[in-house]
């Protein structure tokens, strides 16, 4: 009987690691096949070529500072959007939190191309699609829209993990106004959940390509389909820089979050 | 005129009434427990001194100051909750100091404050811990030193002892009353236990469905209640169905045994229905007074509870508990065996029936 199992065990063990090993080798083989085919930009000899040449070019620093920016402001209006949301409706009324999860899941539903144009008709006539400035606002709005399902359910999800009711009491019974509860109790305590919903908005809003596209925003995503249609090696040595970049970008937000949790906050 | 004043408060929500015409007079340094079963409308009450419920109607002052529409931040009350309610980013002494920086005080200030309160609560040690390093106990006792050091005019405490074990429960009920007492604050106490409210309390009110049953200091409601709800909550007790026999001579009859209550029932007439409270720490087994009543019966029951043997015996139609220290050179009675209940007609409380 016990061999039985100790056998079992074992298979179980190697079936594990063959299916971990393929699920990685499935991963791993396309990274490689797009770095090692980054390295042949000139015939004959494997060289960071293409890479140089990327990084060269002004319009990707231009496209890529301009997603960074943009993402970093997504988030931003997202959390301070979304945070004090999901706590009144927890806090006040609990019962519409169906109706609002209904709400946040519309983005799945409705596809980039009707949210662009649905914006641009709304907004028409009130100055923002005149300009350059007031098309990049859309933008931002519309990634806004786009982060609000990662972003709530995250939020809503760390509310729930604690007593928004009791800790919001407390805070009051001590004099704190609702500013100071959501700066100093509630954003601090979800702040895991915000970072894993900022987490999703950057990578979403770094690759976007439809919005940018049709609003004739230079962010990093058209750029990306410019340049695959006109190049051939600098496409990937672009893809892989990007993808180290974005997971530079989101260790640090974890490294900051992790640092915060550690010290947590001081009151005095 | 009284510290805290609750006149003629009612809270109701969508279709029923929490709390009806509740009058409470509270004096500056008296601990007072609201106590009663679950949904009784005791944590509505505290609540809406604290302001975290707004009354439907009735005022509510605090040292003369009409608070009934003041927010719950600008109140200056303090507030123990049930779950502790400790901020989770926060360590002990950040905690403890968030009501005085929120004041604005000054980092010195708020730093001897919170060494104070530490001290207060034999915590000096735990100051730069954060609550999830902390047992339940110690961390109500950080909630404690949190509420108070804001100097609060009023202390709020809801259910704060419920999510302990007995041990620590007994323990901290001392602490809580030893702070109480050498800072002499103002407190309200919600608490469904009967013998935490008795043993903590200047003065307990009791509460059922909404309405204050009674009034009164610990020994009032335990020797003395006044209606048959009351008798039943507090303390364990005999509740028996009785009729009057003989209204001027004070006599009724239990399960056709008469037995003499004194002058309670003066104004009754006779055949008339009534409760009869009696306390098994009352009644004795086979007395021999000539001035005590008896009632004859047989034991049902015998329970070992410690220090104390609680035997039930069973008259025609009613049954009788009866406590007796537990003594090892005592044998307690067998069950059936026949018994005589011996116990003084004052042990005896006439009570009202709820209407």
């Amino acid at each position: 009987m016990s061999r039985s199992l100790l056998r079992f065990g074992w298979v179980r063990q190697v079936v594990l690691a063959v299916f971990f090993i393929a699920v990685a080798l499935y991963f791993i083989i396309p990274l490689y096949a797009t770095f090692r085919f980054s390295l042949q930009a000139k015939r004959g000899e494997l060289g960071f070529t293409a890479y140089a040449n990327v990084l060269q070019a002004s319009d990707f620093a231009e496209s890529f500072s301009l997603s960074l920016q943009t993402a970093l402001l997504t988030i931003l209006v997202s959390t301070l959007l979304i945070v004090p949301t999901a706590y009144w409706v927890q806090l006040k009324i609990p019962r519409a939190r169906s109706l609002i999860e209904f709400f946040t899941l519309l983005p799945f539903v409705i596809p980039a191309v009707v949210l662009v144009f649905g914006l641009i008709r709304a907004y028409n006539g009130t100055g923002l699609t005149d300009s350059s400035r007031g098309i990049y606002t859309l933008m931002v709005g519309a990634y806004v829209t786009l982060s609000f399902p990662y972003v709530y359910r995250s939020v809503d999800n760390g509310l729930q993990s604690i007593k928004v009711r009791t800790l919001t009491e407390a805070a009051q019974s001590l004099g704190a106004g609702w500013f100071t509860i959501l700066s100093r109790v509630i954003f601090p305590n979800v702040w895991v959940s915000i970072i894993n919903g900022a987490f999703i908005t950057f990578a979403i809003v770094m690759g976007e390509f439809t919005i940018a596209s049709l609003l004739s925003q230079p962010t990093f995503g058209p750029y990306l389909y410019q340049l695959n249609s006109s190049k051939v090696y600098e496409p990937s040595a672009l893809s892989l820089l990007s993808l180290g970049l974005t997971w530079l970008c989101i260790a640090l937000i974890q490294l900051l979050g992790r640092r915060s949790g550690q010290s947590r906050t001081t009151v005095f | 005129m009284s510290f805290l004043d609750l006149t003629n408060v009612r809270k109701e929500f969508a279709n029923f009434t929490a709390v009806e015409n509740f009058n409470l007079k509270v004096e500056r340094g008296e601990f007072v427990s609201f106590l009663g079963p679950s949904g009784c409308g005791k944590t509505t009450t505290l609540r809406m001194i604290a302001g975290f419920e707004k009354p439907t109607s009735g005022q509510i002052t605090i040292n003369g100051k009409d608070i009934t529409n003041v927010p719950a931040n600008k109140r200056n009350v303090g507030m123990v909750f049930q779950s502790y309610a400790l901020f989770p980013n926060l360590t002990v002494a950040n905690n403890i100091g968030f009501g005085l920086k929120v004041k604005g005080e000054a980092s010195d200030l708020i730093r001897q404050r919170v060494a104070e309160m530490l001290d207060l609560i034999h915590m000096q040690e735990f100051a730069g811990r954060y609550p999830h390093q902390l047992s339940g106990g110690q961390q109500q006792r950080v909630a404690l030193a949190r509420a108070i050091a804001i100097r609060p005019q009023v202390l709020l405490m809801d259910e704060p002892l419920s999510a302990l074990d007995a041990k620590i429960r007994i323990n901290l009920r001392q602490e809580i009353r030893a702070i109480q007492r050498q800072l002499g604050i103002t407190t309200i106490y919600v608490t469904h236990d009967q013998e935490e409210a008795l043993s903590i309390s200047d003065r307990i009110v009791v509460m059922s469905k909404g309405k204050m049953e009674q009034v009164g200091t610990p020994l009032d409601i335990y020797n003395a209640p006044k209606t048959r709800f009351v008798a039943s909550f507090v303390g364990t007790l005999n509740l028996l169905d009785a009729q009057v026999t003989d209204a001027r001579n004070g006599k009724i009859k239990i399960d056709d045994q008469e037995i003499a209550v004194g002058q309670q029932i003066q104004n009754a007439s006779t055949g008339k229905q009534v409760s009869v409270a009696i306390r098994p720490e009352a009644i004795s087994l086979n007395g021999h007074s000539s001035t005590g009543n008896h009632l004859n019966g047989a034991v049902e029951d015998v329970s070992f509870l410690g220090s104390v043997v609680r035997v039930r015996v069973k008259l025609e139609n009613q049954h009788v508990n009866f406590d007796t220290f537990n003594n090892p050179n005592l044998v307690p009675p067998a069950i059936g065996q026949p018994v005589s209940l011996t116990f003084m007609p004052e042990a005896c409380m006439v009570v009202q029936d709820e209407k």
